[in-house]
């Protein structure tokens, strides 16, 4: 009997008892859309952090002001910061491993061009910023030293608003206006797509830090040249945790904190942020193995089962089989043939359940789908392992019946 | 030489209750051509002598040797191809798989014997017009009479063209009239050449033959050899079988 042939009838006994050969592979099935979904949702989650550490920029830390305490009392938000672009430069010249250090303030407002209003996020930086975050002018240029020194009324605008106020034409030398300042568009930012909160990173408008302090952000800022956070982009990532221990220890003592005083500043591992995501998928994975193991046995043991009942079942068949010339070892290849059916079978239809999975879940969690063609093949592969591995005895069983006897049974 | 050789056959049985000795030392002789029909009461051996004949079983002691070939010196594989090749089986039950349709089911031999799914499925549509079935090639077991479904397991027992068909009590689950069919078929393949041997206990069969062994307790006792009976209602005297002779005793 030729492997199609074989693979024909098992395919027929399968149909034969549809429901029970359904329930059968039911444990293989959940067993194998774990697996796919388990591998999709970590190549998928792994793909987002990727993706997030790219677009927030590599090794990254945000320091940002809190815990202002003038005289015991403490002051509201919107008050002046306990950071100052001293400390940023503090930074970059005395933490080992640091490449960019950038101040920033970030306001909402209103940016008017010839009657088209649009609120948009305005961010009073300084060049640092753009190493920091791995961002880049796509037209035009970034701010001059002198801009940013003496505060010059400068912006470079975010392609969000870009295509907003200009459609397709050039916005470089135009003015436009925010809260009744004129600002001239040098430069265009590139691309940067959506944040891992899902807000568009190009709706911006970057402004010079100065000219942020004195034309946007109000006073406080001005008076006493603070900045809202720091940016802080280390050049390796296991320089990281040293790193930010000897900016704590800085910023503690620039801001002279007693020994027992809290910090009035909070950091942040912006790459500690995406990596728990992974950690989390990861724990997602690691139960769907578990379930996926668990299964797979299940099914395996199930598949036995059923295959007993079914070389019971055909004895007769078996013993006729025999008698006109079957050999033992086919009788072993065609059960064996058909339990790895059954599993594969199992296998194939837990890919796509799985796949239904993985994309539901790619679908809500808003990361790609992503299965490679090789986990479908171990998928399917391994259920076909199951499958020879537990349909062995039952068809040996069936190998080592005495047509006589077989013959016989009823 | 004769087709099937028996020296002190004989086949034992080991229970926890004792022995059973289902064949004792039986010495017989078939020619090929013959149609030799089996009688006896329930128990006698009639069956264990088929089997062992049909190397579905092996004995216990004595030998046989079908077509001349000791089958005491093969091994499973060997043998598997002897039941395949040499050997058509008709059983009292049918034994058809029910799923299967009617060219499937006589199919069946050649899925072992490597013959590829055109030649199979040209190979049983003939037998099963020898049968006389062939407009029945897509009927399933459940959609035929007992005698039709006999006549698919007898075409079964042809697709291979072997030398030997043995069935044990084929006519045991039909009725009288359906039985004289499959006895002028049986007669119609001996004619043509096929050596066929039939375990009956039911003397009406048996007339259809052209030799009777008889047997009980395992052993053989009687050997006669008769003019058979015609199953299609001819004329007995016209259409003699090859190996019809007229009755002799050929024990002592
Ligand atoms: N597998 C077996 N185990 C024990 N005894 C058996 C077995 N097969 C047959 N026998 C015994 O051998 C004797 C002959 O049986 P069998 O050849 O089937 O008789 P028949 O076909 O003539 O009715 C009987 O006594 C039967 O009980
Ligand atoms: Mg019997």
């Amino acid at each position: 009997m030729s492997f199609a042939e074989a693979l024909r009838s098992a395919l027929q006994a399968i149909a034969a008892n549809a429901m029970r050969s359904m329930l059968t592979m039911l444990g293989i099935i959940i067993g194998v859309a774990a697996v796919i979904a388990m591998v999709a949702i970590g190549s998928g989650a792994r793909a987002r952090v990727t993706d997030q550490i790219r677009s927030l920029g590599a090794n990254l830390v945000v320091i940002t002001a809190g815990n202002v305490q003038v005289g015991g009392v403490r002051l509201g938000a919107g008050a002046s910061s306990s950071l100052t672009d001293e400390d940023a430069r503090a930074i970059i010249r005395e933490v080992d491993g640091v490449v960019a250090s950038a101040p920033f303030i970030r306001s909402q407002a209103q940016v008017i061009f010839e009657g088209t209003n649009w609120s948009t996020g305005i961010q009073a930086i300084d060049n640092d910023f753009f190493a920091a975050r791995e961002w880049d002018v796509a037209l035009g240029r970034m701010f001059d030293p002198d801009e940013l020194r003496r505060g010059e009324i400068v912006a470079i605008l975010g392609q969000t608003v870009a295509a907003t106020l200009f459609g397709s034409e050039s916005p470089l030398d135009r003015i436009v206006r925010v809260r009744n300042t004129p600002f001239r568009v040098i430069g265009v930012a590139a691309p940067k797509g959506q944040s891992a909160f899902g807000q568009d990173q190009d709706d911006v408008i970057f402004v010079p830090l100065e000219t942020g302090r004195r034309r946007i952000m109000g006073r406080n800022y001005a008076r006493d040249r603070s900045v809202a956070s720091i940016f802080v982009k280390f050049e390796r990532e296991d320089a990281m945790a040293n790193g930010i221990e000897e900016t704590r220890a800085l910023l503690r003592q620039r801001h002279r904190l007693g020994e027992d005083a809290e910090d009035d500043f909070a950091i942040r591992n912006l790459t500690d942020v995406a990596n728990t995501a992974t950690a989390s998928a990861r724990t997602l994975s690691f139960l769907l193995a578990a379930v996926a193991a668990v299964s797979l046995l299940v099914g395996g043991i199930g598949i036995m089962n059923i295959m007993l009942v079914s070389v019971t079942e055909r004895t007769r068949e078996i013993g006729l089989r025999l008698a006109v010339g079957a050999r033992p070892r086919d009788i072993l290849t065609q059960f064996l043939i058909e339990a790895t059916t059954l599993a594969s079978l199992g296998g194939a239809l837990g890919v796509a359940l799985g796949l239904g999975i993985a994309l539901t879940i790619a679908r809500t969690a808003g990361w790609p789908m992503l299965v490679s063609p090789d986990s479908i093949l171990i998928a399917v592969g391994v259920s076909g392992l199951v499958g020879v591995f537990f349909g062995f005895y039952p068809a040996s069983r069936a190998a080592s019946l005495d047509p006589i006897e077989a013959l016989r049974r009823e | 030489m004769a087709l099937i050789e028996a020296r002190g056959l004989t086949r034992i049985h080991h229970l926890d209750s004792g022995r059973v000795v289902a064949l004792d030392h039986v010495d017989l002789d078939i020619e090929a051509g013959d149609m030799v029909a089996v009688m006896g009461p329930s128990g006698s051996g009639k069956s264990t002598l088929m089997n062992l004949i049909g190397c579905l079983d092996r004995p216990s002691g004595g030998s046989l040797s079908l077509d001349g070939m000791a089958t005491a010196d093969l091994d499973a594989n060997a043998l598997a191809a002897l039941r395949n090749r040499k050997i058509g089986f008709v059983f009292q039950q049918f034994n058809l798989l029910p799923r299967a349709d009617a060219a499937t089911n006589a199919e069946l031999p050649m899925l072992y014997a490597g013959v590829d799914a055109r030649t199979r499925r040209r190979r049983a549509l003939d037998a099963l017009a020898r049968v006389g079935l062939a407009d029945r090639s897509h009927h399933r077991p459940m959609q035929l009479s007992g005698g039709q479904q006999q006549r698919v397991a007898i075409a079964r027992a042809l697709v291979n063209d072997p030398r030997l068909l043995l069935a044990d009590e084929p006519t045991g689950a039909l009725d009288s009239r359906t039985a004289l069919d499959i006895l002028a078929l049986f007669q119609q393949l001996n004619r043509d050449g096929m050596t066929v041997v039939l375990v009956t206990h039911d003397p009406e069969v048996a007339r259809h033959a052209a030799r009777v062994v008889r047997f009980r307790d395992g052993r053989i006792v009687g050997d006669t050899r008769q003019v058979p009976a015609a199953a299609d209602g001819s004329d007995p005297g016209g259409g003699l079988p090859p190996m019809a002779r007229p009755e002799t005793a050929v024990l002592p």
